[in-house]
């Protein structure tokens, strides 16, 4: 936990530097899980924030880093698991907390001033999963960090000369650390600020 | 302006994660856990016969016996082997008798413990003149918890191989270990202990 604070203030504390040369962008993050971690819990992930800092290198260029939180949660009542002659049954409670904390580069193919302006890049970090399965008093607990990777496509369209609408779609895989690897899409609305 | 909605927004957006956090179990029935195995190659079809033994075993000796409780346990236990089909023997002078013997058992866990609450710790002054050093006060604030955990026994063993002179149990072909957080309720114990053993015995169909 003290590791997650100290990047997410150390990521933050880079928006003074952009000024008039970047993008500061806050979305509200949905996610649909995939793979092995929909196996375990293939809801819809309707909780979820995220932040993107980004600072023009180029007139088409961006570098810069995000930081999103998404909820998965699924509630199984009355659930039965059964393993050759042993049977369970109770009330499951599964929970995917996931921090995808990236450095990113983008590349903008239109001008500042078109109307819709499509861009498309990639992410680099790492990510930290928070997964817990509650049933009756006991929970199964995995927790580590996970080397990540979120390509994304995505437009800005402008409300004024400094606000624009903001949408993107990106895919977030959390590479395998000791038992499972997660992998899910993102969908993220919100705005931008120049 | 918009640097101040914008900070606004990045500090206020964690509190509302935290009141949309999905909840989990919010009474002490979705606590409920039941858990049953078998001996896959017993032969529960042929001989549908049990005896049972009349005492419920309490694995804490010291804990107090309670006879609502054990009524309750033994009561359920007959209903569901009846509805099976089973022929319940009240006494039994040759474990050949019958084809399993059936005993029920109960333990009561204590939990206790301190959770802190994290708050600003700090020093207090020092001496005066500026000698030596003050106290420390901790940043955290213990708040100290307890709750007990009730598990019931139900194992039904193979009465063929069931000697009364032998120490050693013979084989158990049947188990079912039923778990859960306890209300100060007896009336609500009891209850949950008459579902989780017609849950054991749901889940059971070989019986």
């Amino acid at each position: 936990m003290k590791k997650l604070i100290f990047t997410t203030l150390l990521f933050l504390s880079s928006f003074g530097l952009m000024a008039q040369d970047g993008i500061f962008a806050m979305t509200y993050n949905m996610a649909l899980p995939t793979g092995s971690m929909a196996d375990y819990n293939s809801n819809y992930s309707w909780r979820g924030f995220g932040f993107e800092g980004r600072a023009f290198v180029t007139d088409n260029i961006t570098l810069g880093g995000s930081f999103s939180w998404n909820v998965f949660f699924k509630e199984e009542i009355n659930k039965s698991y059964v393993s050759d002659n042993v049977t369970v049954t109770g009330n499951f409670y599964k929970y995917i907390n996931a921090f995808p904390i990236n450095f990113t580069a983008h590349y903008y193919f239109s001008d500042y001033d078109a109307p819709v302006r499509f861009h498309a890049g990639l992410g680099v970090g790492t990510s930290k999963i928070n997964q817990e399965t509650d049933f009756g008093v006991w929970a199964i607990t995995h927790d580590y960090w996970h080397f990540n990777v979120s390509p994304d496509i995505g437009i800005l369209m402008p409300m004024n000369y400094k606000t624009n609408l903001f949408i993107s779609m990106r895919y977030n895989y959390a590479f395998k650390n000791k038992d499972m690897d997660y992998g899910y899409f993102g969908f993220n609305v919100g705005l931008a600020w120049y | 302006m918009i640097k101040k909605f914008i900070w606004g927004a990045i500090l206020s957006l964690p509190i509302i994660m935290y009141s949309c956090y999905p909840k989990g179990a919010e009474t002490v029935s979705d606590t409920n856990l039941v858990f049953t195995a078998y001996d896959d190659e017993f032969d529960f079809a042929t001989d549908r016969s049990y005896y049972l033994y009349d005492t419920v075993i309490y694995i804490d000796s010291s804990a107090t016996r309670s006879a609502t409780i054990d009524n309750a346990i033994k009561n359920s236990i007959i209903s569901n082997f009846n509805s099976l089909g089973y022929t319940r023997k009240m006494s039994i002078d040759d474990p050949n008798e019958v084809n399993i013997v059936v005993m029920a058992a109960l333990i009561k866990n204590s939990i206790q413990g301190i959770s802190y609450y994290p708050g600003y710790g700090g020093w207090y002054g020092g001496y005066w003149g500026g000698w030596g050093y003050g106290g420390y006060y901790p940043g955290y604030y213990p708040i100290p918890y307890s709750y007990d955990i009730g598990t019931v026994f139900i194992d039904a063993f193979d009465s063929q191989n069931l000697d009364p002179g032998d120490a050693i149990l013979p084989p158990i072909v049947w188990s079912a270990a039923m778990n859960g957080l306890l209300s100060s309720s007896t009336l609500s114990n009891t209850s949950r202990i008459q579902t989780v053993i017609n849950q054991a015995f749901a889940q059971s169909p070989y019986l």
